[in-house]
């Protein structure tokens, strides 16, 4: 019998593969055994399957099988522990013995080691109790300090930009009354004061910002450990609260009606159905801006900051620089900036971190592609690392995150990467951009996150390419993607029907913003995207091959 | 008393790494699932020196970390030990405990990796017994390959362990030798070695032991302990000592295996203490139920079933783990990655992500079960069907199922009764049958349904013999829908489960050559598998039996004939049991060919989830073979409104979707329906195969898919109809002509004399009176069946219900004079 017939696992690797030889004999009876065998014998078979085989294969009578089954079973017994002697006193006999004793120690030492808790994971304990347990009048006090913070990093945010967008302002003026090369000197020293106010503005935020950050953190601990705020806070409560309605009362330039706003229920899985939540709207941007001056928004959002499930994720689509929000100030950039973010890093920082770990990520791609060159697996030329490692971008598809609790109805941002043929052209399923999306899926059911907006064309904006058809079609595919790895994450064990096994109430529920570019609305074209839209996602068989 | 608390667990960690990605695009399964479909084996293991393994346990808040419940008792060997309390005797027979248990364990090709006087506990203070916990650890995380922490105690390490410290070498069986073999020399020498020498300086003493000696270290390990000055030993040459010489040999090759050591010990006629069991004597147990505490109720349970009760109080692990501290939970947005690329590849945030959990012991608190177990009536427990006769019934047992399964005082008495009657099958069958009309407990749910299909040992004999091994032609699409199959369920995902699956559903083809894999078998063989997912043996035999039993020739390979039949005698009970839904159906070309395939090929473990099917199974296997045509009625009728309103569209939606269904409702609507269905109406020709079935409704005429087409109501058997004659079930209409009816016609029976355009007007109430009292409305004509065809569709469109049609008709049931009247 040849052992490379059979199916077994893919991560099983014998030992060796042996000989078994038996000579059976029963009365007149006898009959010749021979058969290969893999050692151990795979965690998916035994020994019984074995023997049947060999007796179906080789034609052994009933009668000898009593004794085939003894002697095999004494055989695989015997070779096993052969086997695992020989490699073993090899191990011991070509073995320095040196230093094992420091290098085992090491890993004991590791082993035992207390599980570090670090200040992050502390302070969102402390926030979680504080939010689980104290009184709402408390809590209360302290969204209303949080507003404070934010008002006073908006103000200075404000001044800033008032004071630049003048200076910006009487250098224009400047430049149209003169012709040209007139006031060298003046402009200059216009420049020089632009970027002087710039930097002492930056030095004055960066210190409020740790100043707000450590005493917000300070009021944490106190309410934690003693269920009260600190003394000084309520003190300083009592003439706050006109500044709250003043600052709020604006009206948020990011704020927007949403245009086209459609939802439906949809229920996926074979036997037993997942009940999901999709929303189809129209908007201008994926964001809303910062967190507003509600006490109420404030709470429910910090109430689910810490927990599984519960929290908002966006997808927003971006090029292919992390540091692209910063140096071009995008929508996110400014969001972020106008409040103090208390929990997490500033979005500059995450970035950066962001930098540092695409390094990682095309080093194990170099790896892994290299590996691949020379299993002869893949034609495909070596990925670049040089290249990558300089540029430190990441390749359509990619996606990274960004975590903030200043920003109103996300909490998790996915930053997916793509490319400007997205805006036009066709894609496949196979579009590195949709296995993108599928990470995000993924993630959002590793780490808690129920509510996710995505781009339903995968496109930001609406430009005049964006014909009727095209829209459908890309919205079906996004439809139908999405359907299929909602199934993947949804369809895997999370219910027992043992006796006594996990009660249904773990049931995944996700709901699924899709968002249509607001400038679809304005030309009429949402409903005629609406209605193939929706009986597509109800009924169409999601892409099971993906 | 088999434990001081009802079920103690090791909290374990595991945090998964990355998934890999994989080529075939194929799910990833994360270690913790595999770790699930692996632990059933241990749970299977049984032997006195050894803890019992019961559950695990994948947390919903950190789906990494796995908790495993096990039998657990206070006092280690070390304790022990220290007491210095051991005779030599006491000391060879925890010897010959351990290394049986050992034996036991390397039989089933458990290698432990983790033995040290930490992991080996005493079950009773004055006698000695010793057991082995964290066994299963090494097999359960597959040689930890599954496993973040390391599986192994620094004072047991072998010298080949030591060797391979960067290597995923796993444990092997002369690891777990070395490890015994330091055990022994702690007893020898009447100390732990812990207390001798911390970690770090034993490792660095042993290293050097292994690299000085070449064979036994067991001399140079003495030296070693009295250079510490802390203890001066007794050398002794006793036996003990020879065996641990045997065991502490530097090369593997060397060390006796644990069979060697049995055999030594065994000649020098050492037994391991009798296991309690054994121990008492008539007057010991007299003595002891006379003197026993309330306490029997709950010591004297199963410790499977002793957990199962204690989950029903209410407490979950998890959630007194995260109270305890034990298990630390990560906040998931500070866990995100950075980056994420390729298959969800993570980068960045690692040391966020990082879930570190000290795997550990921790007792579950018991005195909330205690006391619930406690406030049970002893009575109650103790209900003796001879005495107390067979009409035994339980308080709240009409309550819904689900109710019933949650309640711990139910379930409890519940288990006891069941299990007595599971037992004494063979003699208690009707009581049993009764009994679990009601419900089936669901920890004993694999024994009721063994016995209920008749399953006996030699009905699993065949398994063993087949050879699921060779490829087979059905191989490939086993491969693509085992996968798919119930994956919302934890342990079918596992990769355990799959090869399981795999192999179950390849005996059945091979044992029945003349059948083939038709998609759905799947998803019929798993609830088979999960109820018997360390006896594949069973599994096979109650598939093999229920097929037989309820689907016979389903899975020919030309199933067509036998399919349209189904269908069409579905069709037919559709219009039997409610015309109004049946005409709405047809009206827009609407046929159970269009969505009851699935459910009737797979006796619905494809459309419905296991949980629900358990209960709907539950009580169909204590119907008969057309009983899964009720099931099939009862669904449709929860889904009437919805049909009635609907278009063909809307029908296909409805039904390709299925929306959550009242299983309460469905189980009773169909024992309704079940109940009041003359059984020969859903008569099929390719019925059974068994023969007594076919003898007893053979007067039925053998009808062709087409002809059972242009049909529109079932027949009834004349054998049947006058069993209803007279008990008076029936309403017989005669469509005959009046001057045969005079001739002579069966009692009671009604004549319409011109079933054409007769005015009905004269049998309103008569109909009407049949159908509240739901009893069928037979129509009979002389035998060509014409006239009583056509009565029956003229009769259909008037939306009556019940009607069904004399198969034979008049001439069949001529020569049954004592229901005849001659006028």
């Amino acid at each position: 019998m040849d052992f490379e017939e059979p199916t077994l696992c893919d991560d099983y690797l014998p030992l060796d593969i042996v000989t078994f030889e038996a000579q059976l004999q029963y009365r007149g009876l006898g009959k010749k055994v021979k058969a290969t065998i893999p050692l151990p014998l795979p965690d998916s078979s035994d020994a019984d399957e074995f023997i049947a085989h060999i007796v179906t294969t080789q034609k052994i009578p009933d009668p000898l099988r009593p004794e085939l089954k003894k002697k095999f079973e004494e055989f695989i017994e015997k070779e096993r522990q052969r086997l695992e002697d020989a490699r073993d006193d090899q191990l011991i006999l070509n073995s320095r013995i040196e230093d094992l004793d420091l290098q085992w120690s090491r890993v004991f030492e590791e082993q035992n080691e207390k599980p570090c808790t670090s200040t992050a994971s502390q302070f969102g304990d402390y926030f979680l109790f504080i939010m689980e347990n104290s009184s709402a009048e408390r809590l209360t006090l302290l969204m209303e300090k949080e507003v404070q913070m934010v008002d006073k990093m908006s103000s200075i945010v404000r001044a800033r930009d008032w004071e630049l967008d003048s200076l910006r302002r009487e250098c224009e003026t400047l430049m149209e009354s003169t012709t040209g090369d007139a006031h060298p000197h003046e402009l200059s020293r216009l420049n020089e004061k632009m970027r002087h106010v710039h930097n002492t503005y930056t030095c004055q935020i960066e210190a409020l910002l740790e100043r707000q950050k450590f005493s917000y953190r300070k009021i944490v601990a106190t309410m934690y450990e003693t269920d009260e705020l600190p003394k000084e806070l309520i003190e300083e409560e009592k003439d706050s609260n006109l500044v709250i309605s003043r600052v709020f009362s604006q009206q948020d330039s990011f704020a927007e009606e949403n245009i086209f706003d459609e939802s439906f229920t949809i229920y996926l899985g074979a036997q037993l159905k997942t009940m999901h939540n999709v929303r189809l709207l129209s908007r201008k941007t994926p964001l809303n801006g910062p967190l507003g001056g509600s006490i109420s928004q404030r709470l429910q959002s910090a109430m689910n900051l810490y927990r599984r499930g519960g929290l908002h994720g966006t997808i927003i689509l971006v090029e292919k620089h992390p540091m692209w929000h910063t140096q071009e100030r995008t929508d996110l950039a400014r969001a972020c900036e106008k409040s103090t973010e208390l929990h997490f890093e500033t979005l500059g920082k995450q970035l950066e971190q962001v930098q540092n770990s695409i390094q990682g990520a095309n080093q194990w791609r170099c790896e892994q592609s290299l590996q691949k060159v020379t299993a002869g697996q893949s034609l495909q030329t070596p990925f670049d690392a040089e290249k990558q490692r300089e540029e430190c971008s990441l390749l359509v598809g990619d996606l990274y995150t960004t975590r903030h609790s200043n920003l109103d109805g996300v909490q998790i941002i996915f930053h997916l990467v793509i490319d400007n043929a997205l805006r036009s052209g066709d894609i496949t399923s196979r579009h590195p951009c949709l296995a993108g999306i599928r990470n995000v899926i993924r993630a959002c059911s590793r780490f808690g996150v129920t509510s996710i907006s995505i781009p339903l064309l995968l496109v930001e904006e609406a430009n005049e390419n964006m014909t009727v058809q095209w829209c459908v079609k890309r919205a079906e595919l996004v439809f139908k993607c999405v359907k299929g790895y909602l199934m993947e994450v949804c369809g895997s064990g999370w219910e027992s029907s043992a006796p006594g096994g996990p009660a249904l109430s773990h049931s995944p529920h996700y709901n699924i913003n899709f968002v249509l570019p607001s400038g679809l609305g304005a030309s009429g074209m949402l409903d005629e995207v609406e209605a193939p839209a929706t009986t597509s996602i109800e009924q169409t068989e999601p892409l099971q091959d993906l | 008393m088999k434990l001081e608390s009802s079920g103690d667990i090791v909290g374990e960690a595991w945090c998964s790494p990355t998934s890999t990605p994989n080529h075939n695009y194929t799910k990833v399964t994360p270690p913790a699932v595999r770790c699930v479909g692996r632990f059933s084996r241990l749970a299977s293991l049984i032997h006195p020196y050894i803890c019992q393994y019961i559950d695990i346990i994948r947390c919903h808040n950190a789906p990494n970390v796995i908790v495993l419940i096990a039998e657990h008792y206070k006092i280690t060997l070390a304790d022990k030990i220290k007491e210095n309390c051991l005779t030599s005797d006491d000391s060879l027979c925890i010897a010959s405990q351990l290394t049986s248990a050992l034996q036991y364990l390397h039989s089933k090709s458990i290698f432990s990796g983790m033995i040290d006087l930490q992991n080996i506990i005493i079950v009773h203070d004055s006698k000695i017994l010793t057991k082995f916990i964290q066994y299963g650890l090494n097999y359960v995380t597959d040689d930890g390959k599954d496993q973040d922490s390391l599986i192994g105690s620094p004072y047991t390490l072998s010298p080949e362990r030591m060797c391979s410290i960067n290597t995923s070498r796993g444990v092997t069986a002369k690891d777990d030798i070395w490890s015994l073999g330091m055990v022994f020399f702690q007893i020898l020498i009447g100390h732990p070695l812990r207390d001798l020498w911390s970690y770090k300086q034993f490792l660095g003493v042993i290293t050097n032991l292994i690299k000085k000696s070449d064979g036994s270290i067991v001399q140079h390990l003495v030296q070693a302990v009295e250079g510490t000055g802390k203890l001066k030993i007794q050398r002794s040459d006793g036996l003990l000592y020879q065996i641990t010489d045997r065991c502490l040999q530097k090369l593997p090759s060397k060390r006796a295996t644990a069979k060697e050591i049995l055999s030594l010990l065994n000649e020098a006629n050492v037994k391991p203490t009798p296991c309690e069991a054994d121990l008492e004597e008539w007057e010991v147990v007299k003595e002891r139920v006379l003197r026993s505490t309330p306490d029997w109720v709950y010591s004297e349970l199963p410790i499977k079933e002793a957990f199962f009760l204690w989950s029903l109080c209410g407490s979950r692990v998890e959630t007194l783990l995260v109270k305890h501290g034990v298990l630390p939970l990560l906040h998931p947005i500070t866990t995100t990655p950075s980056v994420v690329v390729n298959d969800f590849r993570q980068f960045g945030n690692e040391s966020f992500r990082k879930l570190r959990v000290k795997p550990d012991v921790f007792v579950l608190p018991a005195k909330n079960f205690k006391a619930k177990m406690l406030a049970i009536e002893p009575r109650k427990l103790l209900h003796s069907f001879e005495m107390d006769g067979e009409n035994y019934s339980m308080e709240g047992e009409d309550l819904p199922v689900v109710v019933k399964e949650k309640d711990v005082y139910y379930q409890c008495s519940r288990m006891k009764m069941v299990t007595q009657l599971v037992q004494a099958f063979s003699f208690k069958a009707e009581t049993l049958r009764k009994m679990i009309a009601k419900d089936v407990p669901p920890m004993i749910r694999s024994a009721v349904w063994t016995a209920l299909l008749g399953v006996s040992e030699v009905s699993r004999w065949p398994y063993e013999e087949l050879d699921t091994l060779s490829p087979h032609s059905s191989d490939r699409q086993l491969e693509v829908d085992i996968p798919r199959c119930h994956q919302y369920e934890e342990l079918m995902t596992s990769p355990a489960a799959h090869s399981r699956l795999k192999r179950l559903l390849k005996a059945w083809l091979l044992a029945h050559p003349n059948f083939v894999y038709w998609q759905g078998l799947d998803s019929l063989a798993a609830p088979f598998l999960l109820l018997n997912f360390e006896n594949l043996p069973n599994a096979f035999a109650c598939l093999s039996a229920f097929i037989s039993k309820y689907l016979w020739n389903f899975f020919l390979k030309d199933n067509s004939p036998v399919i349209q039949e189904y269908l069409s005698v579905f069709n037919h009970l559709v219009a039997y049991v409610d015309a109004d839904l049946y005409n709405c159906m047809k009206e827009m070309d609407f046929y159970p060919e269009l969505f009851a395939i699935p459910w009737f090929l797979t006796c619905f473990a494809h459309v419905l989830p296991l949980h629900k099917l358990f209960h709907v199974w539950d009580r169909l296997l204590l119907g008969d073979v057309h009983f899964p045509l009720c099931v099939g009625l009862a669904v449709l009728h929860q889904l009437r409104s919805r049909l009635i309103e609907a278009n063909f569209n809307d029908a296909i939606l409805l039904f390709s979707d299925l929306p959550d269904l009242n299983m309460e409702k469905v189980i009773a609507d169909s024992s309704h329906y079940y109940s009041i269905l003359p059984s020969s109406c859903a008569f099929r020709v390719h019925g059974s195969d068994n023969q007594e079935n076919k003898e007893k409704l053979h007067t039925m005429r053998k009808l062709t898919v087409s002809q059972l087409k242009s049909l529109d109501v079932p027949r009834i058997s004349r054998e049947d109809l006058l069993d209803r004659v007279e008990k008076q079930t029936v309403l017989l209409i005669d469509v005959r002509s009046a001057p045969e009816f005079n001739r002579g016609s069966v009692v009671r029976s009604i004549n319409i004399s011109n079933p054409e355009d007769g005015s009905l007007l004269s049998i309103q109430n008569l109909l009407e009176n049949a159908q509240r009292n739901e009893h069928p409305i037979c129509i009979m004509d002389g035998g060509r069946h014409e006239v009583a065809d056509k009565f029956s569709k003229r009769l259909l469109r008037e939306q009556v219900c019940f009607i069904c049609v004399l198969d034979g008709g008049f001439e069949g049931i001529r020569k049954f004079q004592q229901l005849l009247k001659a006028n």
